[in-house]
């Protein structure tokens, strides 16, 4: 394998969708291959710091109070 | 264990649990307060006024994402009309061929590092609003929502081929933007 071969299969090596035989192939060459080994630990820290983020935060408080004014009558309407 | 019944869906319940979550979306695809608020009320004017519709939490959150993502991709286009500088067609080419990968430094995180101090946060947000738009609504709904990639070619109106390829290519234009701040620096 080579480092291009591995860029090509970089996503699907760390989205684990690899078959057993590629993914043996594409860990033999991270082993012996430091430029790639650095390539998929940050690559991998990159989709990992994504789900890291906050999905939710609060409103911004002038925004949640113009947007509850403005949906009063709905919210009133149990 | 008998499960609790679940909560009766009401605007109220609606705004408090959905309004953070429609509005963070939106806020990271279009980069800016005013537009995010802009799709945020749309889109909750919408669901409390379609809400007999909704059988449950999980049909609704479902709905949600889709009515969010068209939301902010309708309020993009008319900004873009706006502007009179839209150029779907170059959308592909924004982070070039893709194919040139720079080596980089080994980044000094843990290997299961997962919880962000508020200042690595930033960092993040700040280069996700980078992104060009068509990479970071994939990257966002991607990434940072976890959505199956089949839902966010739908979404997208884009093949399953051109969402992974994008999503690819974001999270390697993350990477260069990202590694200044984890290259050779130790976090703890």
């Amino acid at each position: 394998m080579t480092c291009e071969d591995l860029h090509k299969l970089l996503r699907e090596f760390v989205g684990n969708e690899l078959v057993v035989e590629s993914r043996t192939t594409v860990e033999v060459h991270i082993a012996g291959c430091p430029h790639c080994g650095t390539l998929v630990q940050s690559y991998t820290h990159v989709v990992r710091i994504a789900r890291a983020l906050p999905k939710t935060r609060p409103l911004p408080a002038a925004f949640e109070a113009r947007l509850r004014a403005m949906l009063e009558p709905e919210l009133k309407d149990e | 264990m008998v499960e609790p019944p679940p909560e009766k869906l009401t605007p109220e319940l609606v705004f408090r649990e959905y309004a953070p979550r429609i509005y963070n979306i939106a806020r990271r695809m279009l980069g800016n307060d005013a537009d995010a608020e802009d799709v945020t009320q749309d889109v909750l004017l919408q669901v409390v006024r379609k809400l007999d519709t909704f059988r449950g939490d999980a049909q609704i959150a479902t709905w949600l994402h889709r009515v969010t993502v068209n939301a902010a991709l309708a309020h993009r286009q008319k900004r873009a009309n706006r502007q009179k500088h839209e150029n779907p067609e170059s959308d592909d080419d924004l982070l070039g061929s893709g194919g040139s990968i720079t080596p980089g430094k080994k980044w000094n995180v843990g290997p299961e590092e997962t919880v962000l101090a508020a200042e690595q946060a930033g960092i993040i947000e700040k280069a996700i609003e980078q992104l060009p738009e068509p990479f970071r609504d994939v990257y966002v709904l991607a990434d940072v929502e976890e959505l199956p990639n089949t839902e966010i070619a739908e979404m997208l109106g884009l093949s399953l081929a051109a969402v992974k390829s994008r999503l690819h290519r974001a999270r390697l234009r993350m990477r260069d933007l990202l590694a200044p701040h984890f290259e050779g620096k130790v976090t703890s």
